[in-house]
């Protein structure tokens, strides 16, 4: 276990890799962090600053200088960034101007925090400033990969916190991110068995968001180097919802617990964006302008896997740039250009994925309505031109309306993967019937197109659903009072189908029908998510479990004026 | 010298009613000739009435035999039945009764063949029959034809071929095609017949009869006028029923038939309304449009397969020319590649299907098409659609669809280059890799080098840009996923293979060993004294390989939709 995350440790890539951890690993050492990482202030060489008791059994305050990986040569000397001028630093001005009138009294340690090793030929010089600049007051203390995991593994993960049964979890997911499927299983478990220890105290929450935390780090670093973060972006979706589930009774509350929960739940949020965005800004994007490029990407021989890898990306940049959109909203920076222009990317590298991987005009699964209504709702927020997304949609509809009519590969109400695979088994009326059973992929992308104004396309779609597909129960997926207890839990029966949309008497009688069923609905901004303004959170659940996404994150905006 | 049996012991064998089983071993005789001696020596001892060959057939001892000893049985009797002196009404019962259990094994008419023979060996029996049948006797007028045909009595036949319109018409009209006539005078008296009978409006069955013997006559006597053949044929074909059309498929198998163009336009003018369901005068057709095609008429063979394809039914189906196809595919390669861009350009959904499964070669790949430039002399549209039908039609056999790209390039003009050039690229290079090699193996002074070169360089750019996006791990299929992939592609592949078993001749003519271990296999066969030898075999595998195209995967339904598009657009008029 100790290798483990010694290995972890040695593999962060950058410094705030090791910031997202320490205060937590600090805070369940017992020790007051004062000082967190911040961007963009002056921190005179210290980037966390805590107060706590040293192994001697002194109280003292400790001053940690972060640096990732290694340290070498280069890193000790010659550069206003390197370490020994950020030590000077913290002698001259942080000691003397930033450390709080009530700790002023306490001897201080600098720590030099930093994941790997510190190199031989650095030794001599590290020794010999130590030596040079202790003084009654000041002391030194290197705080390498070894010894962080030592309290990593005597702090936040003590066996008395993490039993061996989510230890071994932990351990088999981490071992198993080559698989992801099975990583995240167990990882899964590992998540659960957090979240029933934390449903016991609001410490015991907070410390079950902290272990979910680190825990997520290591399994997300140690991925990142498998180069495969498939489970880590599942494990971080699902974490998010259960650790959300944990935190939402004690919402408004404002002890101290209730805030540090709060904490870590944005922590989690930030680790997911990281995950998710390492994913996709660094993996996917950089080639999603060239052609057939993703579709190549994925080493799959058969067109089904194709284009359900296709859409599942798509549905991530479409939730991810909706956190995104969701963040810059937060904190209120309307003019933050880079994060605005962040989602701007999101919406355009969706549109250079669409058009240069043509199975994205072809969902094959009803489900994959989900991933379409993720990616419409960005652009919805982006406030980019429409004419991609007409252009998608009526595309969409034209090939949907050719794959029934053929009996060819139109989209499946079956989500299960032998289904797909194995379709068309056969040209039966009866399995047809049978196949095309029901759909909310087809009202969705109707009534968009109908706001709109496709006439032409919308009433395609009408005459299919009334010759082709007039057994079809058409429906939309709304949350409803059970699904507050259980969206976020990855469960399934919950929630209410509203069904029979007259999608055969074209698109306005449709988008009024929708309007009036989410304007009749009382279920939806109760949900906890919905009233504290983490709408992306039931985003995040209806991606993670399949469900489609509600129309009251749309139909707001597709309502014809005076409706 | 073989021994043959005595007069004791053939009476011993039909006292016993062990006859007919020596019949079926053919008394154990191996040589011909003394078979021959043995049908001499029954017959004699029949005819001395030492014994009764006709009551083998009268007390059904030989109908009682097991299905292959009856046949070798009657095959044994026919050649004694010539012999025998014997009633006529007892005789032709006898061929009767064995010709109805023979049923509808190809040996069943084996007995009238003995009958014909029986009553040219003994001619007065025939004047009985037909005088019989002339009074009304219903056995006599079934075994008219064999004797008239014994007779060669045209005359006569004409005769009752006129006077009546029973049963006894039909055989002497049949008749009258067997009969070798004396002189062309006597064929062309037999036509006039026709020519009379036909005014009375006779049935389908009578025209049907007609047909064949005047088809018979046009074969011995080639010099026939057309003038008079022709619209003798051709009233025979007008309102025609399937007996009659099918006949008239068979026609097609008489190889005078190439001299006599204006009858062979008649009746391939009525065979293009075939109902496509009769599946047996298709059969006919099929085999008489091979004759043709090997006989100097190819273009009247394949304008009539155009046109019968034109039609419009529904029921059409192109398999059912397997012969035809065939004969097309391996003849001459100018002739086949007009047949290639006639049919195309046609776009009729039979003809370009049947091509499609037709063209072999090159494995998968299929054969290389380089159509000639005088072929190819039509309007740039027209060339560009041929292009697109090709690839329509051919795109899974990628070489034969290339090469008529790269035939259109050799002598299209700028413009059409251009547009055949992306067709070139975005459907052909872009799907199969394969493609790639053969137009990198074109001759470098070939008129389409420049064009081709251009649509290479766009797919290796393609590719290039292809093959700098790394593999992205997270997105691939799980190992669950791949299970039940390779669950289903095992499925399918067992269903290929017994379907491919279920069509194969071997499985019809060898038995099957499945060998569980070893890449060699023994086996030994039992020699007459009981020895074994030893058979071994060297096992060696085979296969097949083929490309998928790359759109298969990235975007079926595109794919799917275009060429559709491609096979199903028309050219405009």
């Amino acid at each position: 276990m100790k290798l483990l995350i010694r290995d972890y440790l040695a593999s962060l890539k950058e410094r705030n890799e090791l910031d997202a951890i320490l205060p937590d690993l600090l805070s369940e050492l017992g020790f007051t962090v004062i000082s967190r990482p911040g961007r963009g202030t002056s921190q005179h060489g210290v980037d966390i600053a805590a107060v706590g008791e040293d192994e001697d059994g002194e109280r003292k305050i400790f001053l940690f200088s972060l640096k990732q990986g290694d340290v070498t040569r280069q890193d000790w000397d010659g550069n206003p960034q390197a370490i020994r001028a950020s030590l000077n630093e913290i002698r001259d001005a942080y000691i003397r101007n930033r450390i709080p009138v009530r700790y002023q009294t306490l001897r201080i340690v600098i720590c030099l925090a930093f994941g790997g090793d510190l190199q031989e030929q650095v030794r001599d010089s590290w020794g010999g400033y130590t030596r040079e600049n202790t003084t009654d007051r000041i002391a030194f203390e290197e705080w390498n990969g070894d010894k962080i995991a030592g309290l990593i593994l005597k702090g936040i993960l003590r066996e008395e916190i993490l039993p061996n049964d989510l230890r071994s979890s932990f351990r088999k997911a981490v071992a198993m991110v080559d698989e992801p499927d099975v990583s995240f299983a167990h990882f899964l478990r590992l998540t659960e068995g957090l979240h029933r220890a934390g449903d016991i105290s609001n410490k015991a929450k907070v410390r079950s968001a902290r272990q979910l935390n680190i825990c997520l780090w290591i399994l997300f670093v140690w991925a990142r180097d498998a180069g495969n973060l498939e489970a880590p972006y599942r494990a971080s979706e699902i974490g998010l919802l259960k650790m959300w589930d944990l935190l939402r009774p004690g919402i408004g509350k404002k002890s101290k617990d209730a805030t540090d929960l709060a904490n870590s739940f944005i922590k989690l949020i930030q680790l997911h964006l990281t995950i998710a965005s390492e994913l996709i800004e660094k993996k996917v994007l950089p080639h999603a302008n060239v052609r057939h490029g993703f579709s190549r990407a994925i080493k799959a021989r058969d067109s089904l896997d194709v284009n359900l890898a296709c859409f599942e990306v798509l549905g991530r940049i479409g939730l991810t740039g909706l956190w995104l959109h969701w963040l810059l909203d937060r904190s209120g920076k309307k003019g933050d250009d880079e994060m605005r222009q962040g989602v701007v990317n999101f919406v355009r590298a969706g549109f250079d994925l669409i058009q240069n991987n043509p199975t994205l005009y072809s969902p094959r699964a009803d489900r994959q309505g989900t991933d379409i209504a993720l990616f419409l709702l960005l652009w919805m927020h982006s406030g980019q031109g429409a004419e991609e997304v007409v252009s998608w949609l009526s595309e969409m509809a034209n090939r949907i309306t050719f794959a029934v009519q053929s009996r060819g590969l139109y989209p499946l109400s079956s989500a299960d993967y032998r289904d797909l695979s194995a379709h068309p088994r056969e040209r039966s009326d009866e399995y047809f019937k049978e196949t095309t059973c029901g759909s909310a992929m087809l009202p969705l992308i109707t009534a968009w197109l109908e706001a709109f104004r496709q006439d032409d396309v919308v009433k395609k779609i009408s005459a299919l659903a009334q010759k082709e597909l007039e057994h079809c129960t058409f429906q939309l997926w709304m949350p409803d009072s059970n699904s507050e207890t259980e969206l976020f839990s990855g469960m399934l029966g919950h929630g209410k189908a509203v069904f029979d949309l007259p999608l055969c008497e074209g698109g306005r009688r449709l988008l009024t029908t929708i309007a009036e069923a989410c304007r009749t609905d009382t279920d939806f901004p109760k949900i906890s998510a919905v009233k504290t303004g983490f709408w992306p959170l039931v985003l995040t659940a209806c991606h993670h479990s399949r469900f489609p996404i509600p129309p009251q994150f749309w139909i707001q905006a597709l309502k014809p004026p005076g409706e | 010298m073989t021994e043959l049996p005595s007069s004791q012991v053939l009476i011993a064998l039909a006292e016993n009613d062990q006859l007919v089983e020596a019949m079926a071993r053919r008394i154990e005789l191996g040589d011909p000739d003394a078979a021959q001696d043995v049908v001499k020596h029954w017959a004699e001892f029949h005819n001395t009435h030492a014994i009764d060959l006709l009551q083998v057939v009268e007390r059904g001892q030989i109908q009682r035999l097991p299905s292959h000893k009856f046949f070798l049985a009657m095959s044994f009797l026919c050649k004694i039945l010539p012999e025998l002196d014997a009633p006529s009404q007892r005789m032709m019962s006898c061929v009767e009764a064995l010709v109805a259990h023979a049923g509808d094994d190809l040996a069943a008419t084996q007995p009238n063949g003995a009958l014909r023979e029986w009553f040219v060996r003994w001619p007065e029996k025939s004047r009985e029959v037909i005088s019989a049948s002339m009074a009304g006797n219903d056995l006599a007028s079934r075994h008219l034809t064999f004797a008239l045909e014994a007779l060669g009595d045209a005359a006569e036949a004409r005769k009752m071929a006129l006077s009546y319109s029973d049963v006894r018409q039909l055989s002497a009209i049949t008749a009258l095609g067997r009969i070798i006539h004396v002189d062309h005078a006597s064929s062309l008296d037999t036509l006039a017949t026709f020519t009379r009978i036909m005014e009375n409006h006779p049935g389908d069955e009578v025209r049907a009869c007609m047909l064949v013997s005047t088809m018979a006559i046009l074969a011995r006597w080639p010099q026939t006028d057309p003038a008079i053949a022709a619209p003798l044929v051709d009233g025979f074909l007008k309102d025609q029923g399937p007996i009659t059309l099918h006949h008239a498929a068979r026609a097609l198998w008489v190889d005078e038939i190439t001299s006599q163009e204006d009858v062979l336009n008649c009746l391939l003018k009525a065979l293009e309304s075939v109902d496509p369901t009769h599946k047996g005068t298709l059969e006919e057709l099929d085999h008489g449009l091979f004759r043709l095609m090997g006989s100097g008429s190819s273009a009247a063979s394949i304008s009539f397969v155009t046109k019968f394809f034109s039609s419009g039914s529904d029921n059409l189906d192109f398999e059912n020319f397997e012969n035809f196809t065939a004969s097309l595919v391996s003849g001459p390669t100018e002739r086949l590649h007009r047949v290639v861009v006639e049919w195309l350009l046609l776009g009729n959904t039979p003809l370009c299907l049947g091509l499609a499964r037709a063209l072999e070669g090159n494995g998968m790949e299929g054969p290389s098409l380089d159509v000639g430039p005088e072929i190819l002399s039509i309007p740039s549209l027209t060339q560009e659609f041929l292009c697109r039908k090709a690839i329509g039609w051919f795109f899974h056999k990628p070489r034969t669809a290339t090469s008529i790209l790269v035939s259109v390039l050799r002598v299209c003009d700028e413009e059409t280059a251009g547009k055949v050039g992306d067709l070139l690229a975005e459907m052909m290079l872009l799907n199969f890799g394969c493609m790639k090699d053969y137009l990198t193996g074109l001759p470098s002074d070939d008129p389409a080098r420049s064009h081709v070169d251009r649509a290479l360089e766009r797919n290796n750019s393609y590719l290039e840009a292809l093959r700098a996006v790394p593999d992205i791990n997270e997105f691939d299929p799980s190992e669950s996923q791949l299970q039940i992939q390779q669950a289903h592609q095992r499925n399918q592949m067992r269903e290929v293979g017994k379907l491919a078993m279920d069509k194969s001749i071997f499985s019809k003519i060898c038995r099957t060993a499945t060998l569980l271990y070893g890449n060699r296999g023994q086996s030994f066969i039992r020699e007459a004294q009981g020895h074994l030898r030893p058979v071994e075999m060297e096992m060696k595998s085979f296969g097949v390989t083929f490309e998928t195209p790359r759109l298969e995967i990235i975007d079926p339904i595109k794919l799917d939709y275009t060429l559709r598009v491609f096979r199903s657009e028309r050219l405009e008029k």
